[in-house]
């Protein structure tokens, strides 16, 4: 339920990884990746980077989440919550942590650093939260941050903020970015390659452009089609038809075979593989002009 | 346009919140003077961010809940001055579909009897067949009938909420974010279902929501919003913003076709807290097009043809 994300402003979990290099799945340094999931799952970051092949040191990797209700003792104020990252993972001084938190403020543009530096989580609109979950991410100097859904409960006007320091975080810095969103503006707008995911699975793997241009599983395809564009004619919007299955009750063969245009018996019976396509990328359907397994 | 259906005229609320230090009492204005006209047929759209008062509106314009100030006409009759007998009878050709079809449908009850529950609160009897029949026009099986909300995806539950509202035959139908928490594929089959009935039954729509590119594609006209009081009409869907807030808001929202990937410049600061709005323009002080007049007075809302804007230097 989307919904129950409004609760959490600070819904970007970031991680870090102190990995040689980022796992060659998400591409190289400063590229980011999209993962399209229509459903929410909470706990999607932490289950990835569970899955992630990883060095040594990673056993370090830390889930950040600004701590609105620290449970013992007192709240802690937002340059403590950021110092720490840097102070456990670099070794920093409590004094060079601080002055590196004051400098990543400043970075993402946070109006008045020390001010906020000192200022607690509730003072904070969720805009300015999700800045700070970003700091967080960025002080322990990680090569690939995983971004579940970090604008979905903002506006839109602040949603484009976000969005434009992701960008120039994976460009300027040679971050390597992985988002988890629903948004299929905000893949468009921000990733270098996309993951289209359906009941779990990846239906379709692509760089952005043929992904968009020429999308190789129906899903992506109808898809596409449900996102109103300019121009477009009155009532052709249809959505596609069904419901997502719930997990648990996923149908047999393909997932998606219930509501696609063009399921055959072969698609209710046999589990489309990924395969890969002739001008990269890869995609599970047993219709899609793929290579052979 | 065509003739006016509803007609609202200074539509004001207030909200009183004790809070802050010493339990001082705050008042904030969440919709403030909006003038609204929406045709017979129309669906016209009202776009905002979260906060600028878009549910109060709907609220008001129902008359469920009191207005601090305005006059709201629906078709000739004005609902502000009616006595609670009167108002009963005329809710009747007024409903609202809500944004959560989780929380507005009642757990307990079969869908049978949710459907029922619109004629059990005007006390009128409910002809054999309705629920079959509302069924059927929001494209779902008998069988529903003997289902509880819990058993259904989000996008059946928003169906039964549609129904639920039809259930009377009204004329006027407020859809305060009816997809907003539904997922895409979901969504754009719940649009179509409105587009279908609306040509089915003559309704008419007040289409609320916070995604500029829906409303675009769903209204005839857009209202857009911000903190309480429009500020901007567009005649249609097609045409350009004048108001530096729907400009923000247009360039604010990507669109899903990398080769329009742009460089962001997006508005600064957030919107601000409702409560102790400072004088002039509400939005000025996150607007790249301010002077001096902006923060001293407040601008009206001035109409060209169908095209109206509450701004100083519009573009
Ligand atoms: N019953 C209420 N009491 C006090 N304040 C309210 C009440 N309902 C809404 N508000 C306030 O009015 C403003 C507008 O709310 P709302 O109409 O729900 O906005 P929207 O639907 O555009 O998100 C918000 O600041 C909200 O907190
Ligand atoms: S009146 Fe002034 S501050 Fe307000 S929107 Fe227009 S230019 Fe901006
Ligand atoms: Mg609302």
């Amino acid at each position: 339920m989307r919904n129950a994300m409004v609760q959490a402003p600070a819904s970007l979990i970031p991680f870090q990884f102190r990995t040689k290099a980022p796992a060659p799945h998400f591409g190289q340094n400063g590229q980011a990746m999209g993962m399209l999931d229509m459903r929410h799952r909470r706990r999607k970051a932490e289950d990835i980077a569970d899955k992630l092949p990883l060095d040594e040191s990673a056993a370090r990797q830390t889930t950040l989440r600004l701590d609105d209700h620290h449970q013992v003792g007192r709240i802690r104020h937002i340059g403590e919550q950021v110092d720490v990252v840097s102070r456990l993972h670099l070794g920093l001084s409590a004094q060079t942590a601080r002055l590196r938190t004051l400098d990543l403020l400043a970075q993402l543009r946070i109006p008045e650093p020390a001010a906020v530096a000192e200022a607690y989580p509730h003072q904070l609109s969720g805009g300015m939260k999700q800045r700070i979950v970003i700091a967080m991410a960025l002080a322990g100097e990680p090569d690939l941050i995983i971004a579940d859904e970090p604008t979905t409960a903002l506006d839109v006007t602040v949603q484009a903020q976000i969005i434009q320091i992701l960008t120039r975080l994976s460009r300027d810095r040679g971050l390597a970015l992985l988002l988890i969103t629903h948004d299929m503006g905000v893949v468009a707008q921000v990733c270098d390659r996309v993951a289209v995911l359906y009941a779990g699975r990846i239906a379709e793997e692509r760089a952005v452009d043929p992904l968009f241009a020429t999308p190789a599983h129906p899903y992506t395809t109808a898809l596409i089609d449900c996102i109103p564009r300019d121009g477009m004619t009155p009532g052709s919007l249809h959505g596609i038809p069904g419901a997502v299955p719930t997990s648990g009750r996923y149908p047999p063969g393909c997932r998606f075979n219930p509501r696609c245009a063009s399921a055959a018996d072969l698609c209710r019976q046999e589990r489309p593989l990924l395969r890969p396509l002739h001008h990269g990328g890869a995609v599970a359907c047993h219709f899609a002009n793929a290579e052979a397994p | 346009m065509s003739a006016p259906l509803l007609q609202v005229e200074g539509l004001t609320k207030q909200f009183h919140a004790s809070g802050g230090l010493f339990g001082r009492q705050r008042s904030m204005t969440a919709v403030r003077e909006v003038d609204l006209t929406v045709g017979r047929g129309e669906v016209v759209g009202v776009v905002g961010e979260s906060g600028c008062g878009k549910s109060t509106l709907a609220r008001l314009v129902l008359r469920l809940i009191e207005p601090t100030a305005g006059r709201i006409t629906l078709d000739g009759t004005d609902l502000t001055a009616l006595s609670p007998a009167a108002l009963r009878a005329e809710r009747r050709r007024m409903s609202i579909v809500f944004q959560d079809p989780y929380s507005s449908l009642d757990p307990r009850y079969a869908i049978a009897d949710i459907l029922a529950e619109p004629f059990v609160v005007q006390s009128r009897p409910m002809p054999p067949d309705t629920v079959d029949e509302m069924l059927d026009a929001v494209g779902l099986p008998q069988s529903t009938a003997k289902q509880y909300p819990h058993q259904l995806s989000g996008g059946q539950r928003q169906r039964i909420g549609i129904a639920r509202a039809l259930a009377l035959r009204p004329e006027f139908v407020v859809l305060d974010e009816p997809t907003a928490s539904l997922d895409v594929s979901i969504q754009a089959q719940i649009i179509a279902l409105l587009s279908s009935l609306r040509d089915r039954f003559g309704l008419t729509y007040l289409f609320i929501s916070h995604d500029l590119g829906l409303v675009r594609y769903f209204c005839n006209r857009i209202v857009v919003m911000y903190l309480g009081a429009v500020c901007e009409i567009l005649p249609n869907a097609q045409s350009s913003p004048r108001h530096p807030y729907t400009s923000a808001l247009l360039a604010s929202s990507f669109s899903p076709d990398p080769s329009a990937r742009r460089d962001i410049a997006p508005l600064a600061g957030e919107i601000p807290s409702p409560f102790n709005l400072p004088a002039g323009c509400a939005f000025a002080g996150r607007c790249p097009r301010v002077t001096d007049l902006c923060r001293r007075r407040s601008p009206s809302l001035v109409a060209d043809g169908g095209h109206a804007v509450a701004c100083f230097n519009p573009l």
